[in-house]
């Protein structure tokens, strides 16, 4: 069974962002970036699926600048056997330039490419927030999907999954066959870090290189943004020095009691 | 303009989501038409018939889309969108809402723009980036846009004074289960509690709690007030609590 996995390189999610002056975007000039977190539990199921024999071979792509080589390398010292660079032009921001219609349609060229058995992403990028990327891969490819994935069980490898994914209000299992898309949520697994030996290790370890614009895939966006803002300011808590203050303030304030 | 509202429910009722989905789709100023997909779920077409705004209910009964599987649910909208060629689809930004609008983008050629917080007109909506972090104003170029909207953004439409036909949705010619996913299974946990994306109150806590066991006290608390529980990102991360009750930006 041949594994996917769509590895995205973000703005880290400890950076706290701030807004370009000209409100085109978030300020990404000396950030530091790192994998996106919902990626990194896709590649550390896909690892796991290659420790239990049941993934023959683990490839990941990375869509985006030169300089998402540093989150493939970080994706081939997790484990991952080979890499895939789907190159962007640098002036394209990943973030809100490049759409998930033009991310999933040039991870299809590369599924088609690779006879993939199964493509693992994360169910977000934590940057555009979508959620759309795993659902319109699988609708694209008229494969089945499984979103939200909280554990993976093979039921018979290259043929057959069972999902379970999280829903609104609670858990639900599906019985998926495979090709097949599946997006992992945060519950999924605790993703590893890479070791020395491994980095090392990584560094020779091929990543075919591609570039996006060759591929024959629309990447126009269809979406303008016009502004980026800062969401409005949150008033700060306070701390209440007895019940009956807070009882009286979510009466009066709040509004929450009658 | 006009606009279809896909309707989330549980088969029984009508979700409150839902109203604020035809709120958002009432900004627009079109007609409204909601599209019910469900199972045993005559109930629901009556109510969403009742709801002040909806002229026209499209109604579709089978076991396939009984349990919202994607790639059943996907395909029916597709379906109706074909034959009725409405200018905006609206979804409810919830994990069943995400879980089907990517994939109807890719059926339809459109880019979805999801969980907005604001119409500003027919074209352009704000959203979230960055876990909320930054707001964007959007506009999406095309014939068809495709919304999924924050329920907490919108008020809630009126569930009563609306007079809509309930009529039969066009099936897919292949048949409503599109034979790739099926159901196994569900749970569902929280109990009687409100749901969390459209509960009037939420009592939630954070990793200053130390422990599961102490969310204990704020279930009594939500249920004194008749809330739901939450939890910040970091008390799921460190496993106190369930995935769904996380109420950071990033989950809504």
């Amino acid at each position: 069974m041949r594994v996917m996995v769509g590895v995205k390189r973000v703005v880290d999610y400890a950076v706290k962002v701030r807004i370009q002056p000209d409100k085109a975007g978030v300020e990404l000039k000396n950030v530091k970036m790192s994998m996106n977190p919902f990626c990194e539990n896709a590649m550390e199921e896909a690892v796991k699926l290659k420790e239990t024999k049941a993934a023959s071979e683990v490839i990941a792509v990375s869509i985006g600048p030169k300089a998402a080589k540093d989150t493939l390398r970080t994706a081939l010292a997790m484990g991952a056997d080979r890499g895939v660079h789907v190159m962007t032009d640098d002036a394209v921001r990943t973030d809100q330039g490049l759409e998930p219609l033009a991310v999933a349609g040039l991870l299809k060229k590369v599924v088609e490419e690779q006879k993939v058995d199964l493509v693992l992403l994360g169910k977000q990028s934590i940057d555009g927030d979508c959620s759309q990327t795993g659902p319109m891969l699988a609708g694209m490819l008229g494969w089945p999907q499984a979103t939200f994935a909280a554990k993976v069980t093979v039921v018979e490898a290259g043929k057959q999954l069972e999902v379970e994914r999280e829903t609104d209000t609670g858990t639900q299992v599906l019985s998926v066959p495979l090709p097949a898309v599946v997006t992992a949520d945060l519950r999924l697994n605790e993703p590893r870090y890479a070791t020395l030996p491994n980095i090392m290790k990584a560094k020779k370890k091929t990543v075919d290189v591609l570039t996006a614009a060759d591929m024959g895939v629309d990447l126009k966006p269809r979406t303008t943004v016009i502004e980026v803002v800062p969401p409005p300011v949150r008033q700060g808590g306070v701390i209440v020095e007895s019940v009956d203050e807070l009882i009286d303030k979510l009466k009066t304030e709040a509004g929450v009691l009658q | 303009l006009s606009s279809l509202v896909v309707a989330e429910h549980d088969n029984s009722h009508l979700l409150s989501s839902t109203l604020s989905a035809v709120t958002a789709a009432a900004q627009l100023n079109g007609d409204i038409t909601m599209l019910v997909l469900g199972h045993d779920s005559e109930g629901v077409a009556k109510q969403a018939a009742h709801v002040a705004g909806v002229s026209k209910v499209l109604h579709a009964d089978d076991p396939a889309y009984g349990t919202w599987v994607a790639e059943n649910v996907s395909r029916a909208v597709a379906t109706v969108q074909a034959n009725g060629a409405y200018s905006h689809i609206l979804a409810v930004s919830s994990m069943a809402g995400k879980n089907f609008v990517g994939r109807l983008g890719a059926e339809l050629d459109c880019a979805p723009v999801t969980d907005i917080l604001k119409v500003v007109d027919e074209e352009t909506f704000v959203r979230p980036m960055y876990a909320g972090n930054a707001v964007a104003t959007v506009r999406a170029a095309g014939a068809l846009k495709i919304l999924t909207v924050r329920p907490t953004s919108f008020e809630k439409a009126e569930a009563t004074g609306g007079t809509a036909s309930v009529e039969i949705a066009v099936p897919p010619e292949s048949g409503a289960d599109a034979g790739l996913a099926s159901f196994v299974s569900e749970s569902v946990s929280g109990g009687d509690r409100p749901d969390l994306t459209t509960a009037r109150v939420v009592v939630a806590g954070g990793r200053g709690l130390k422990d599961g066991e102490n969310f204990k006290i704020l279930e009594k608390l939500a249920d004194k007030l008749g809330g739901a529980v939450g939890a910040s990102r970091a008390a799921v991360d460190a496993g106190f609590v369930a995935n769904e009750l996380q109420v950071d930006l990033a989950v809504l």
